[in-house]
């Protein structure tokens, strides 16, 4: 029997290959879209799984409390290390690392540089215990205990010591430098994890090493209100503990460290293991649940699209196989088996578009390389994936087929097989269903357009504003952290003895950046100061020649540091009546009296998201570490970049120099919204795409049903046009139906969106209505060349034939 | 074995009721070749689906042996409607997407018949109808003698004890409507139950029965 359906399911496939075509086309893409996203999902969720009792893993997070607005990080404050299993109950095991950021790692023996990485961590024996792997050689009991020691991976054993045995590698040394040098002996290697994890690190330096008081303030470890980020603390709690007993003990924990301490309102919380790849991991790999969330909801409407499709032009041409079911019935098939055989056919064609869908996997991985996790990669025969193949087609088949095989079971045989099925009197189900798909399809496909055309439009209009300062010809390059004030003086003196150097400039940020350094500013008054909060910039004189930005009053400072700089912003919130007036005025920053020097134009030293803040310009040499050069108009780029990074590499021999156009920092500004505006136009050209095969199918079947009417007609003497506006009428009324549909949910969309921005477009309706009208064009093409081609028939031909 | 008892069949408008068959009284005993004869429209196909259990909105009383059709479950119908009946339509009605051999294959497949046992049978009908060489031929390939030769095998295959042909010969030349009406006098002497509806006199008289309709009555009923 199933035999016999596939065999007739087969050749219906067969003859009617405009129809297998279409479906098998639009159901591929919803399903290689679905599966993408499915395989993206079970990596963003198959991070650190595989720890034991993971369950019970926790990082502890702070939470500070800024006048109301609650800012959590991963950081923890020294201390907390260092007493939370004794003052907190049901701790079961601890572990802290300090994580360092580009650490040079040198051979001692022969001096031989590996290079920077991201990879190194002080760490204590309790992480080991925390995350257990294997080890290859060394005590786990005691290998982290004493200062200056280290254990390194597998991995970067094989790269520090090519060819040896991790037995000869104990005791050997090894030296990182940060912004201290350490030199450390190797006393364990262990196995590198080979799930997937964040926990990412190979080299563990003893965190005894930086557990003297001197090392401690150094590195931040010291008091309670020191937070930084670099500072994790892991816990494993007690069996039977649960995150809610710990985080509530937390809170006298808090409130007896910083009873003394009126500004700060701290506490702590614990983030779950399972949550590490969400929040904030250690390689910027986090994927955002919103951003999941978005693509799980793009690919369940691609693939609802693709389904209504399916459902629409079957049932469509249901009337087609009419006579077929009436001959079933007639033979003594009953409604059940009928099902059956259409449910059978529907799942034929799906697992077609199932092969050519995994097939296409591939195409779009390649499409969207840019979006997808660096180390993402699909195993197309992991269990989960196997159960994919079983379970989504019979999923897939029960939502596509049910409605149409119910509609062509129900059909009664003697009925069908004198081919009387449309009641062309009062209500017919079938085409008020048709008729509503037909319009969710297109309200997507507009809402889609609208989106994707304002989003662009937004983007176009930020990245177009003038930012307040020169960006053009400006090269940056980053300093290693303190790398001591004369050598970058010296460098900066390099660059200026250069021909094609016009200024250079060293400060702490760039002119235009996602950092951000806040303070507060007192203006004095009377005898009492007027307090409010104002972005800072650490910047030498040079700076704003550099950047181009217009001084309005005053100098551009001379380095010193009792004097600032500021801009008009400031100017207006001090309350001063003029930029001329501000010059020479003091104010108190940082706990010191700072004189005016200056005042600069306002500028955007962050995205246009966000309001141009009151700002100020200071001095601090130390703390320098970025290296811009403007220069001189009309060079060649590569080759001056080339020069440039020659020099770097004379003054700072270690380092990799990498000089850069500001323009490539300010391009990331907006990559999120670049990001959501591909993958939205991307879900945008599938919706059209499938909506108008869908429409073609529908229009060709809905027209070859009217070519009677259409031939009469012509009979009686209308013209083509006639005939045309006659039945595209019935379209323009879906297409506006599915307009008024689409409008509210992008206008919701976009009216968040465009919020987000300080400084937006007003909300273009003119754009709605370009793409209502769009969508009405390619729908009356498609349905108007069907009916052109209708209208050309000869009438004697088609009704000689009734 | 077949008794209808004041059958009426209407449509209702929307000022009165159009009757396509009114108080139609039949008996029909097993082995019985009958003809419906009438003009159009005077309601031969409407009362052969009635008959043939295709069409259930009418008003009467309709006995099949003992059963009264109108109280039996819908599982009970369909299993007398699998077991008694064959059909055989003007048009064919075959598949189109399916061969000759598929096309017969197909109501023994509803019967739940074992796969050998539909071979054997399948083959003894090509035999019948010297249809051997034309088994893998799809519908569109045959001649409409040919097609009708299939239809009648298909009816058959199940082995039913009632037949029911609308116009069988509608369609055909006359020298191919002698060889289908030649069949069925076979059938019938075999014991089968025959009821057509036809327009053509002589079609009648292969039969042992005629009744004429005219405008949903019956008009007279004679043996032949």
């Amino acid at each position: 029997m199933i035999k016999n359906y596939f065999k007739i399911a087969w050749r219906n496939l067969q003859r009617n290959k405009l129809r297998t075509f279409i479906h098998i086309l639009g159901l591929s893409i919803g399903l290689s879209i679905c599966f993408l996203i499915f395989n993206l999902l079970v990596y963003a969720y198959s991070f650190d799984g595989f720890h034991p009792d993971k369950e019970r893993i926790f990082r502890v997070n702070t939470e500070e409390n800024w006048g109301g607005d609650l800012v959590s990080f991963s950081g923890t404050p020294g201390p907390l290390g260092e007493v939370i299993d004794s003052e907190i109950p049901g701790i079961e095991n601890k572990a802290r690392l300090y994580t360092l950021w580009e650490t040079m790692v040198v051979l001692p023996e022969t001096n031989q540089v590996m290079g920077r990485t991201n990879n190194v961590t002080f760490s204590d024996g309790g992480f080991f215990e925390i995350f257990p792997r294997t080890w290859l050689a060394g005590n786990p009991e005691n290998a982290l205990e004493k200062p200056y020691t280290v254990v390194i991976a597998e991995s970067v054993m094989q790269k520090y010591f090519p060819g040896k045995e991790p037995v000869d590698v104990l005791g050997r040394e090894l030296t990182y430098i940060d912004t201290d040098t350490i030199r450390a002996e190797v006393t364990g290697i262990v196995k590198d994890f080979k799930k997937n994890s964040d926990l990412i690190f190979t080299d563990f330096i003893s965190f005894s090493t930086i557990d003297s008081q001197e090392r401690k303030e150094w590195f931040g470890l010291h008091s309670w209100t020191n937070l930084n980020s670099s500072s994790q603390l892991f816990v494993k709690t007690t069996a039977g503990v649960s995150k809610a007993q710990i985080d509530q003990a937390f809170g006298p924990l808090a409130e007896k460290n910083y009873k003394d301490k009126e500004e700060t309102d701290i506490n702590f919380f614990l983030e779950p293991l399972a949550e590490f790849h969400f929040n904030d991991n250690y390689d910027n790999t986090t994927i955002s649940k919103t951003f999941l969330n978005g693509l799980i909801y793009i690919g369940l409407i691609i693939l609802a699209l693709a389904t209504l499709n399916f459902i629409n032009l079957e049932t469509a041409q249901a009337m087609g196989r009419a006579k077929e079911v009436g001959i079933r019935k007639s033979l003594g098939g009953v409604r059940g088996q009928l099902i059956f055989q259409f449910l059978s056919e529907t799942y034929l064609i799906v697992i077609g578009s199932m092969l050519v869908g995994i097939a296409l996997v591939e195409v779009l991985k390649v499409t969207f390389s840019s979006y997808l996790p660096v180390k993402f990669a699909v195993n197309y025969l992991s269990g989960i994936n196997l159960l994919f193949y079983i379970l989504f087609p019979i999923l897939l088949t029960a939502l596509a087929g049910i409605y149409p095989s119910l509609v062509l079971s129900g059909y009664k045989p003697q009925r069908a097989l004198k081919g009387e099925l449309s009641t062309s009197r009062g209500f017919s189900l079938g085409a008020f269903m048709r008729k509503n798909l037909t319009i969710l399809q297109f309200s997507s496909s507009i809402a889609f357009i609208i989106l994707v055309l304002v989003l662009n439009y937004q983007i176009k209009y930020v990245t177009s504003q003038p930012m307040g300062f020169d960006k053009e010809f400006v090269m940056y390059t980053r300093l290693p952290f303190m790398s001591g004030e004369d050598r970058m003086e010296s460098l900066k003196d390099r660059m200026l003895q250069e021909s094609q150097v016009s200024s250079a400039s060293l400060s702490g940020s760039l002119v235009s950046s996602g950092s951000l350094w806040t303070s507060d500013v007192g203006i004095p008054i009377d005898t009492t100061f007027k307090e409010f909060n104002i972005q800072v910039m650490n910047v030498d004189s040079a700076f704003i020649r550099t950047n181009g930005i217009p001084l309005i009053a005053g100098v551009p400072g001379h380095n010193l540091s009792d004097e600032v700089l500021v801009n008009e912003r400031f100017v207006a919130e001090a309350g001063y009546s003029s930029a001329e007036d501000a010059i020479g005025r003091e104010v108190r920053f940082s706990g010191e009296i700072r004189k005016i020097v200056g005042v600069t134009g306002d500028f955007h030293s962050r995205t246009l998201r966000e309001e141009v803040r009151p700002l100020l310009f200071t001095i601090n040499r130390p703390y320098f570490s970025i290296l811009s050069v403007k220069l001189q108009n009309g060079q060649n780029l590569a080759l001056a970049r080339e020069n440039l990074d020659r020099i770097f590499s004379e003054v700072y021999p270690y380092e990799t120099a990498s000089f850069q156009f500001l323009d490539t920092e300010m391009d990331k500004f907006y990559q999120e919204d670049l990001r959501i505006r591909n993958v939205l136009g991307f879900a945008c050209i599938l919706a059209i795409l499938i909506s108008s095969m869908g429409l073609f199918g529908l229009s060709s079947f809905t027209i070859s049903q009217r070519l009677k009417e259409i031939s009469i007609r012509k009979v009686l003497g209308a013209t083509i046009p006639q005939i045309l506006g006659m039945i595209s009428k019935e379209y323009v009324i879906l297409v506006l139906i599915s307009f008024a549909i689409a409008i509210y949910p992008a206008y919701y969309f976009l009216r968040d969106w465009l919020n987000g921005f300080e400084y937006r477009v007003d909300m273009p309706y003119f754009l709605f209505a370009l793409s209502g009208i769009g969508v009405l064009l390619i729908c009356l093409l498609i349905v108007g060349a069907h009916s052109f081609v209708a209208a050309q028939s000869n009438p004697a031909k088609v009704l000689k034939d009734e | 074995m077949i008794q209808l008892k004041e059958i009426d069949k209407f449509i209702e408008s929307r000022f009165q009721r159009i009757f396509i068959l009114k108080g139609i009284n039949l008996t029909i005993k097993e082995g019985e070749f009958l003809t419906l004869m009438g003009p159009s429209g005077a309601g031969k196909s409407t009362l052969l689906n009635i008959l043939g259990l295709l069409d259930e909105d009418y008003e009467g009383e309709y006995f099949f042996g003992e059963r009264n059709i109108r109280k039996m479950r819908e599982r009970d119908l369909s299993n007398l409607h699998k077991s008694e009946f064959g059909y055989i339509f003007q048009a064919y009605h075959l598949i189109d997407e399916l061969t000759v051999y598929e096309n017969i294959e197909t109501p023994l497949l509803y019967r739940k018949v074992s796969s050998n046992e539909r071979k054997s049978i399948i083959a003894d009908l090509l035999d019948r109808f010297n249809m051997v060489a034309k088994k893998d031929l799809f519908p569109a390939q045959l001649s409409g003698g040919q097609q009708q030769l299939v239809g009648i095998a298909r009816a058959i295959a199940g082995r039913p004890r009632v037949l029911l042909a609308d116009e069988p010969t509608g369609n055909l030349h006359s020298g191919q409507a002698k060889e289908i009406m030649e069949i069925f006098q076979e059938l019938h002497k075999e014991g089968t139950t025959i009821i057509q509806a036809t327009h053509a006199r002589e079609n009648a008289d292969y039969g042992t029965r005629l009744i004429n309709l005219l405008d949903g009555r019956i008009e007279s009923d004679e043996a032949i």
